[in-house]
């Protein structure tokens, strides 16, 4: 999409055609980010990033792409990184805050809605810009069910069985909607997220990558974790053979 | 702020009180004397009622001042139907007693009122809680009751669906009990409670024991009398039960 003359320049400018230019160069950074995905499945909700790696020379395992927003919930992002921290700490402040009053945890759903309207915010000034993230909220309850709601850089959330943002969202959705996910456990559908994330990932592109996957549900006691070690090489192994397998298929065809 | 005279010389118009919530299979009991008193000299009126709604299944009952307690409920009523609108759902009987805890600690230095909070919820069904808020113990955590021998403000919470009460006393505590008693008249009748109450009672066995001990605290304590108003709150509905005066159990000495 072009610019028409000055209407981009500030978040609180409208374009003639009832555009926020400014909104829009905000989703435009999260397009750019590598690929993050959710999905929600029978007894609870799994996430998948694919964490680009720039230099060899990064510790592993820094720069976490996926948080704990309380002991239920989890967070993963995509976009300007730094924005997304700032955020995650929202979202704790948020949820700390309802526990302290109410006494339980807070509804996926509030918080869901609460930091969305903390992002919207930032969509309405020109002294500041929107935030150049989205995130994906996920957590398990034994009362309510796996909840999966997704909140974007203009301010608006959703509630989502599957979701996928960043780069190859569009891919990744593709893959997602093959899946059965409504009948599915965790454990079955770890497999799915990390072969997901293996296959939109761009070798020629970008090089090296690392999956981090973690997940909420009756398995783990409603609580967000990162997937245990044995959990994760099986996943990893499965998407990397059913990699091969269609690279094998594809050469038949030739 | 000078802080209220300990004796009986309470200023204003107080509730030297009875009050009690009871858990029992399938709901829990909450009930109160009718009795306001000025001084514990002169009875301002005879048929008060002090359990009052905070939500469609969650009642408290006050203790001490009975001006501070109904300003107390009156904010909580407001912020819980503020709550329940935002989450689209009936609050949880845990949230509740918080909302008067916060209401009761924060403003413990003004306030002499207790809260007993019980009710139903769809979670954890019917729950029984207390609470207090006091310038005299200044204590969240531990249970100090006051130097008098007239507690000042009780107010009791009751949930549903495992019944719960809650119980907020002077400080701004919260505990979740299956019974709790407050008010001056409840010195009484802690070893009949302690003696008589069984969980998983029938409701006829749970109405019977919460209006024994109604009377027999109304029989001793000076500043407590009139009727026993007793609600019984169920995952169907709440149903109000008044035992006229005359009409109260009497005790061999009577």
């Amino acid at each position: 999409c072009s610019s028409l003359g000055t209407y981009d320049l500030s978040a609180s400018t409208f374009s003639p055609d009832g555009r926020v230019f400014q909104v829009e160069y905000a989703m435009k950074a999260v397009e750019n980010s590598s690929t993050a995905i959710a999905i929600r499945c029978k007894d609870g909700v799994v996430f998948g990033v694919e964490k680009l790696v720039l230099s060899k020379l990064y510790e592993q395992g820094s720069n976490k792409r996926i948080f704990n927003i309380d002991r239920h919930v989890g967070m993963a992002v995509a976009g300007l990184l730094a924005d997304a921290r700032s955020l995650s700490e929202v979202a704790r402040d948020e949820a700390s805050s309802f526990r302290s009053s109410y006494g339980h945890d807070i509804p996926l759903k509030h918080l869901s809605d609460r930091v969305a309207m903390y992002v919207h915010a930032y969509t309405l000034y020109s002294a500041v810009r929107p935030f150049g993230c989205s995130f994906i909220l996920g957590s398990y309850d034994k009362d309510d069910g796996p909840q999966l709601y997704m909140v974007d850089p203009s301010g608006i959330s959703h509630g989502y069985w599957g979701c996928a943002i960043g780069k190859a969202k569009q891919a990744a959705k593709t893959e997602i909607e093959k899946l059965q996910m409504k009948e599915m456990t965790c454990r079955e559908l770890v497999k799915e997220v990390a072969k997901i994330i293996y296959i939109v990932h761009d070798e020629v592109k970008d090089k090296a990558f690392e999956l981090e996957l973690s997940w909420v549900g009756e398995v783990t006691n409603g609580r967000h974790q990162l997937i245990p070690e044995e959990v994760r090489q099986e996943a990893e192994k499965y998407a990397k053979d059913s990699l091969e397998e269609e690279d094998d298929s594809d050469e038949d065809n030739m | 702020m000078e802080k209220r005279s300990v004796d009986s010389r309470v200023r204003g118009v107080s509730t030297g009180t009875t009050i009690l919530a009871a858990t029992f299979d399938g709901g829990v009991v909450i009930g109160s004397d009718s009795r306001a008193s000025i001084g514990g000299e002169y009875v301002s009126s005879k048929t008060i009622n002090k359990v009052v709604q905070v939500h469609d299944q969650i009642f408290c009952c006050m203790a001490g001042s009975l001006a501070d307690a109904q300003a107390v409920t009156k904010a909580a009523k407001f912020h819980l139907s503020f709550h329940s609108v935002q989450m689209e759902t009936p609050p949880l009987v845990i949230a509740a007693a918080s909302v008067l805890q916060e209401l009761c600690y924060n403003n413990k230095e003004e306030l002499q009122a207790g809260f007993i909070t019980a009710g139903w919820d769809r979670k954890k069904g019917p729950q029984v809680g207390a609470g207090r808020g006091d310038s005299h113990t200044g204590s969240r955590d531990t249970a100090v009751q006051s130097n008098s021998t007239y507690w000042r403000v009780a107010a009791v919470l009751i949930p549903c669906v495992p019944p719960q009460v809650y119980v907020v006393p002077l400080g701004g505590m919260l505990v979740g009990q299956p019974v709790t008693i407050g008010g001056s008249g409840s010195t009484y009748i802690y070893g009949y409670v302690d003696a008589k109450y069984k969980p998983n009672m029938s409701r006829e066995e749970c109405l019977q024991f919460a209006t024994n001990a109604l009377a027999l605290a109304m029989g001793r304590d000076n500043v407590s009398g009139g009727v026993a108003h007793l609600v019984v709150i169920t995952e169907t509905g709440v149903e109000h039960v008044v035992v006229p005066g005359n009409k109260l159990p009497k005790f061999h000495n009577e």
